[in-house]
């Protein structure tokens, strides 16, 4: 009978990356659960997909519909949880991880390649940026393993490129990077396998058009009001020591991270390859260059850097990458007192700021309920399983023209809901986060004319709350 | 004695503790909501009106857990910070953990990062 020491080593490497990935991943991201902005978007796309509804025809989606399909079906098969989804997100990071490894092991060492895809991970698991749900962590991925298929598999790599443009349509970019790679005809033919079932499903539930319209939209609203500079932070860090240090180095190698491989790719061995398909995901990050978004697509760096590096210094490096893996994430690796809090939505671990904040909605409203969070943080519809009875998941300010702000108030009008979440931002807020924004239309007054006019503020069991008003609808 | 005793505390386990109890000292209202073994209700005191975040009731020991947000900020709802360690600061706790005797609950309260300890007796009103 083999040992397990025979059958790990008959294993290939990328595989022993992913299983030591996954559940580190798992352990990190599987149930912690912050009130971001964006994870809400596509957390309850998945659900109102998953109860039937189409993207762009019945609600409001400003991405591929890629997104809203995985997690749909995740929701229809294993239940509506944080967890079925973080699942599926963690699959997706050790996958990239594995590609990491099989991708750099192509030409360099097996130690050196291992050692730079665990330093990725490290990387993953300290990070302060959002590892959460997000369509780019899902179509970069699926643009990573197109990279790690295109020469021995185009037809596979089409598949994986296609769906990274169902995802993220700007990733379309990669995929026609790829196809100057590989034999066009098994490549388009993969592409195929995906895009001919995905238009005549849209053609059928007759959200074509709505999709069309949507990328219209995009290019007449988003891109202007959500400009980022190359490498904009967002964070402010307290100190540079333990945690702290690698946290700020986490933050800044998204952004020094690319340049620095280009630099080091140039003057070597030329490798096209990743050269071109790298820079094809970073443009793709545009219009937001931030270093959180440039996060989503570092993994092209990492392979572009490691295949540069020349042979005859991997073997030290390998064991210095290793030892910053494991130091890093030992001292990195987050401590902070989460909370675990049962929600509609499965059980969270949550921050103590957010505890109380879900424990206050919690105690107030019904799962199944009708309830308008206004203006920008969806990830309650999920948490608290309540119905947003307008086609708007969020109204971004600065962003969202005259015309959605109405729509939303007519659904609002046709089916009013009980409650509001008002979460009011400052303009300071709003301008940190997206310095672009249309600055005459930082609030909405006709929407705020109409929540003050028929809801009014309560204070329930008589504790405040803070971040946000809590309306009912006037009798 | 000792059966009376255990008859007593028998009773105890069994009681109902929702209503409202008063604390004369810093005149403190806890009106708890008791559902089998899930516990709610609010704290009223010089603070201001807090949310019972956790509560556990094992016999007639309970333990209530409050959670107070200290500062705000432009962004109070802690939602453009990904790091949940900076949020801590943010956050302290309160807990308040008693004995039950019949319609008397003795605590001894104590604050997150300080080390005073203070004692207070909870008198059931309704």
């Amino acid at each position: 009978m083999p040992s397990v020491s025979s059958l790990l080593r008959r294993l290939p490497r990328p595989a022993l990356v992913f299983a030591l990935a996954l559940p580190l991943l798992w352990l990190r991201f599987g149930h912690w659960f912050y009130l971001s902005l964006d994870e809400g978007i596509y957390l309850e796309g998945a659900r109102r997909v998953a109860s039937g509804e189409v993207p762009y025809r019945d609600f409001f989606a400003i991405t591929g519909p890629g997104n809203f399909w995985l997690y749909g079906l995740v929701f229809r098969c294993f239940g509506t949880s944080l967890a079925a989804a973080r699942f599926l997100l963690c699959l997706e990071l050790a996958a990239t991880c594995a590609a990491i490894d099989c991708l750099v092991g192509r030409t360099a060492t097996a130690a050196f390649a291992a050692a730079v895809s665990l330093l990725y991970l490290a990387m993953l698991l300290t990070t302060l940026y959002p590892v959460y749900i997000t369509h780019r962590w899902d179509s970069n991925t699926c643009a990573l393993l197109a990279l790690c298929f295109i020469e021995r598999r185009p037809r596979l790599a089409g598949i994986f490129a296609a769906l990274a443009a169902w995802i993220t349509p700007p990733l379309l970019l990669v995929a026609v990077a790829l196809g100057f790679f590989t034999r066009l005809r098994p490549y388009l033919a993969g592409m195929g396998v995906v895009t001919a079932p995905a238009l005549v499903l849209l053609a059928a539930q007759g959200a074509l058009g709505p999709l069309i319209g949507s990328l219209v939209w995009d290019a007449a609203r988003y891109s202007a009001a959500n400009r980022l500079w190359w490498g904009a932070l967002t964070l402010a860090f307290r100190s540079f020591q333990g945690p702290d240090l690698v946290h700020y180095a986490d933050s800044i190698l998204p952004a020094v991270l690319p340049p620095a491989a280009i630099l080091l790719a140039l003057p070597g061995e030329k490798r096209w390859l990743p050269l071109i398909t790298s820079l094809a995901a970073a443009a793709a990050c545009y219009p937001r260059f931030g270093a959180a978004q440039l996060l989503f697509a570092s993994a092209f760096f990492w392979v572009l850097a490691a295949v540069s590096v020349p042979r005859r210094i991997q073997k030290p490096l390998a064991a210095a990458a290793l030892a910053v893996a494991v130091g890093a994430t030992a001292v990195a690796w987050p401590r902070e007192k989460l909370k675990r809090i049962d929600t509609p939505a499965g059980t969270l671990q949550v921050s103590r700021r957010h505890f109380i904040t879900l424990n206050d909605l919690l105690a107030v409203t019904k799962p199944g309920e009708s309830v308008f969070v206004y203006p920008y943080l969806p990830s309650l519809y999920f948490a608290l399983d309540v119905r947003n009875p307008t086609r708007y998941a969020w109204l971004q300010p600065g962003m969202m023209s005259e015309g959605d702000v109405r729509s939303a108030i007519e659904s609002l009008r046709a089916r009013p809901p009980r409650r509001v979440i008002w979460h009011d931002f400052t303009e300071a807020y709003i301008l940190n986060n997206w310095p672009a924004s249309d600055r005459a239309r930082l609030r909405f007054p006709e929407m705020e004319g109409y929540l003050q006019t028929h809801y009014h503020v309560v204070i329930p069991d008589g504790v405040p709350t803070i971040g946000y008003k809590l309306m009912e609808k006037n009798p | 004695m000792l059966a009376l005793a255990a008859v007593a505390s028998l009773s105890v386990f069994g009681a109902d503790i929702s209503g409202a109890w008063f604390c004369p000292n810093l005149k403190q209202t806890l009106n708890i909501k008791q559902d089998g073994t899930k516990i709610t209700g609010t704290l009223q005191n010089h603070i201001g009106n807090l949310r019972i975040t956790e509560a556990k009731l094992d016999g007639n020991t309970i333990t209530l857990t409050f959670m107070v947000v200290l500062s705000n900020g432009i962004d109070p709802l802690g939602i453009a910070g990904y790091d949940s360690l900076a949020e801590e600061g943010q956050v302290t706790e309160i807990v308040y953990k008693g004995t039950i005797t019949g319609d008397e609950i003795k605590f001894k309260v104590t604050q997150e990062r300080l080390d005073a300890v203070r004692e207070f007796s909870f008198k059931k009103t309704t």
